[in-house]
C-alpha cells in the first residue's frame, strides 16, 4: 500500500469541465472520503485514479511516482464498484482468484490467499456459489475480497453501500471500517452521504460543481466548515447572508439595523459573508424582554414539527428572508414571539457560495 | 352465455384460424414432401430407394458434405468478423452508432440475387479485383475466384454477417460496463479481458447468432447457385436441379428431407450447447 497525491487534477469533456484543479492527498493506510452531491466530479476523480478516464491536466502520484499514462491493468489499484461488478459466470472463489491468476500467482498460493481474504471479509462456505445466489451484503463482501486479495497499493470504493438497504448499510459501514483497518490498505471512498463519510473517514474531501471546496478531518469539517456550500451540505440549517464589521476589537455580522456577534478571530474579514448557526446552538430565552441585547435573534414561530427526540420550530425574523430553524428538547415548547440567544463562538463565518 | 364467453377467452379457440392456416400452408406440403420422398413412381410403392440412390451418387454425397462445410465456415467467419464489428459498434458514440447500424442493416434491404451478382462483378475473371491485380502486375493470369466454395463462403458470409452482429450487439449492450473495468483493474489487459469476460458474457448472443447464421447458410439457395455455379452443387441447388432439370421429384424430396433433418440436428446441438452454456447465467 502507498500514499497517494492528487495534484491540480482536471478533466474536461469538450467544453464541459468535470473536475477542476483538484488537490488532496491520502496518507499511507488512511481512509479518505470524496463527499459531494451527484455530478460534483467525485466519481470522475476516482475513475481517473483507477485509470478508466484520461487526465486532462495535473498529476496523480502513487507512492511518490506519477501514474499518469499507466493503463489500469498495470496500476495495481483495487476498485469496488457501485454495482459490485462480480463476474456472473464465475464462482465466488473464481471471482476472488481472478486478479491473482492475472498476476501468475501459483494455484495453491491463489487458494491460500483467497481463503485468508474471505476470512477477513467474513465469507464462510460461499466458495462455490455463483453471484446470483448471494445477498447484496455478501456480493459486497466478495467485491471487497476480490479487490484486496491482490494487495493493491490503494483501494477505491465507488458508493459501495448505496445499493444496500438501510439496515445492511449500517452493518456494512462497521464492516468496511474493520476490514480497512485489518488490511491496512489506503482507501479512497466516494459517497454523497455525509453521515457515511463522517463515520468512516480519517479525512474528508468535500466537492461541489467540479471543485474541491474543503479538505479536512471529520472534526474540522464539522466544526469549521469554510463555505456556505460545505456548511449547508453537512447540515448547518441557518445560513444568514450579511456583511462583517469590526468594532472595539469584536467582529459582528451586520443585518440592516440588527447585528450578531461572532468569534473575535474573524475580525480580519471584511465584506460579504454568510453566518452559519446550527439549529441546536440557538437557545430560546425565557424572558422576551431581553430581546435586542445579548446576541439575540427575535421573531415569531411560524412552523412546528415534532420528531420524537426534539421539537423543530421555524421562526420568521427580520434578519433573514428564510425562516430560522431552531431545535429544542422535546419538553421545551415555543409559541408566539420568541427570542433566541447564541454564543458568539458558535456563529460560523462562511464564504458565500 | 357462459360457454360463449369461455370460447372467446380460450386461447386455443382464438388462435384456431392461425393454426388452420399454418397447418394448411406449412404442414400439408411437408407431409406431401415426406410421402413423395418415400414413394417410388416406378414401382408405385413405399421404398427407401430414393435415399440409397443419393448415397450411391457421388455428386449427392459431395453436396451433402459441402453444404455442411460451407455453412460451418460461414458461421466461423461471421463470428470472427462479428465480434470486432459488434465491439466497435458499441464503443462508438451515439451518432456514429446509429450510422454504423444503418450501414450494417442496409445490405439486408438489397435482394440476395443482386448481392450475388455484385460479388460476381468483383470476383469474376474479368472482374474488378482481377483487373486491379493484373494492372498492378501482381498476377499474370486472372485468378478463378468464382464458381468454387470460397466464393460461396465469401458471398454468404457477407449476406449473414448482419445477423451475427445484431445478435452479439443485443447481448453485449446489456453487459454492465463496470465488469470490463473490474477486469482491467484486476490486472487483465484488454485482450485477456475480451476473452475472459466479454466473450463469456456474450454467449447467449453467440448461440442465437450461430443458430441463425448456420440455418440460413445451409438453406441458402441463390448465393450457392450464382457464386458456386454448376460445378459446386450444394444440397439446396441439388434439390433445384433434381426438381427442375431432371424432373426427379422423388429424389428432390429425399434431398429436402435430408436437409431438414440436418438442420434439425444442428438446432438440437445448439439447444444443448445453450443449455450447458447458459447454466452459469441462471
Amino acid at each position: 500500500m502507498s500514499s497517494i497525491e492528487i495534484q491540480n487534477l482536471s478533466k474536461n469533456y469538450g467544453e464541459v469541465t468535470a473536475v477542476r484543479d483538484a488537490c488532496f492527498a491520502a496518507e499511507q493506510g488512511s481512509f479518505v472520503s470524496l463527499l459531494g452531491p451527484s455530478g460534483c466530479g467525485k466519481t470522475t476523480t476516482l475513475r481517473m485514479i483507477a485509470g478508466f478516464e484520461d487526465i486532462t491536466s495535473g498529476d496523480i502520484k502513487l507512492g511518490g511516482k506519477s501514474i499518469k499514462g499507466t493503463p489500469p491493468w498495470r496500476r495495481n489499484i483495487g476498485v469496488v464498484f457501485q454495482s459490485y461488478a462480480l463476474f456472473p459466470f464465475m464462482t465466488v472463489l473464481q471471482n476472488i482468484c481472478y486478479g491473482l491468476k492475472m498476476r501468475g500467482v501459483p494455484k495453491n498460493e491463489q487458494l491460500a490467499r483467497a481463503r485468508k481474504v474471505m476470512e477477513i471479509v467474513g465469507l464462510h462456505e460461499m466458495e462455490n456459489r455463483y453471484p446470483r445466489q448471494l445477498s447484496g451484503g455478501q456480493k459486497q463482501r466478495v467485491a471487497l475480497a476480490r479487490s484486496i486479495v491482490i494487495e493493491p497499493e490503494i483501494l477505491l470504493l465507488d458508493e459501495p453501500l448505496s445499493a444496500l438497504d438501510a439496515k445492511m448499510r449500517d452493518e456494512m459501514r462497521f464492516e468496511l471500517k474493520r476490514i480497512q483497518r485489518t488490511s491496512g490498505v489506503t482507501t479512497i471512498f466516494v459517497t454523497h452521504d455525509q453521515e457515511e463519510a463522517f463515520a468512516l473517514s480519517d479525512k474528508i474531501v468535500v466537492m461541489n460543481k467540479s471543485v474541491v471546496r474543503q479538505v479536512g478531518t471529520p472534526r474540522e469539517i464539522w466544526e469549521e466548515p469554510n463555505s456556505e456550500f460545505v456548511a449547508g451540505f453537512i447540515g448547518v440549517e441557518n445560513l444568514l447572508p450579511c456583511h462583517i464589521v469590526a468594532e472595539d476589537g469584536r467582529a459582528f455580522g451586520q443585518f440592516g439595523s440588527h447585528r450578531l456577534e461572532t468569534d473575535a478571530k474573524h475580525i480580519g474579514k471584511q465584506g460579504e459573508f454568510v453566518l452559519g448557526i446550527r439549529s441546536t446552538d440557538l437557545v430560546p430565552l425565557a424572558d422576551n424582554g431581553q430581546c435586542g441585547q445579548n446576541n439575540t435573534i427575535c421573531g415569531e414561530v411560524v412552523g412546528e414539527v415534532y420528531t420524537g427526540e426534539a421539537n423543530i420550530y421555524q421562526i420568521s425574523s427580520p434578519m433573514s428572508d428564510k425562516p430560522i430553524t431552531v431545535k429544542t428538547r422535546r419538553d421545551h415548547r415555543l409559541s408566539g414571539s420568541v427570542c433566541l440567544a447564541v454564543d458568539p463562538s458558535k456563529v460560523m463565518v462562511l464564504e458565500r457560495g | 352465455m357462459a360457454s360463449e364467453r369461455s370460447f372467446f377467452t380460450n386461447g386455443y379457440a382464438l388462435s384456431s384460424p392461425a393454426f388452420t392456416l399454418v397447418g394448411l400452408i406449412a404442414l400439408v406440403p411437408v407431409l406431401q414432401l415426406f410421402a413423395s420422398a418415400f414413394w417410388s413412381f416406378t414401382t408405385e410403392s413405399y421404398t427407401l430407394a430414393n435415399f440409397t440412390a443419393l448415397l450411391d451418387s457421388k455428386m449427392a454425397t459431395q453436396a451433402f458434405w459441402r453444404s455442411i462445410r460451407v455453412s460451418l465456415c460461414v458461421t466461423v467467419v461471421t463470428v470472427l468478423l462479428g465480434y470486432p464489428l459488434a465491439m466497435g459498434l458499441l464503443r462508438a458514440g451515439s451518432r456514429m452508432q446509429s450510422l454504423l447500424l444503418t450501414l450494417l442493416v442496409f445490405p439486408l434491404m438489397v435482394s440476395v440475387v443482386v448481392r450475388a451478382y455484385g460479388w460476381l462483378v468483383v470476383l469474376s475473371p474479368s472482374g474488378v479485383l482481377n483487373k486491379l491485380l493484373l494492372n498492378l502486375g501482381i498476377i499474370s493470369e486472372p485468378l478463378s475466384l468464382i464458381h468454387n466454395e470460397a466464393a460461396v463462403i465469401i458471398g454468404e458470409s457477407q449476406l449473414l454477417l448482419p445477423y451475427m452482429v445484431l445478435a452479439l450487439v443485443a447481448t453485449l449492450q446489456k453487459v454492465d460496463p463496470s465488469l470490463e473495468e473490474a477486469s482491467l483493474s484486476l490486472g487483465a489487459n484488454p485482450l485477456t479481458t475480451f476473452f475472459r469476460v466479454i466473450v463469456p458474457m456474450s454467449i447467449p448472443g453467440l448461440l442465437s447468432g450461430t443458430l441463425m447464421v448456420f440455418s440460413l447458410a445451409i438453406t441458402a439457395f441463390a448465393t450457392p447457385l450464382l457464386l458456386g455455379g454448376g460445378r459446386t452443387p450444394m444440397m439446396t441447388t441439388l434439390v433445384y436441379s433434381f426438381a427442375f432439370t431432371t424432373f426427379e421429384w422423388d429424389k428432390a424430396a429425399a434431398v429436402g428431407i435430408v436437409l431438414a433433418v440436418l438442420a434439425l440436428f444442428f438446432v438440437c446441438v445448439q439447444r444443448w450447447a445453450a443449455k450447458v452454456g447458459l447454466k452459469s447465467f441462471g
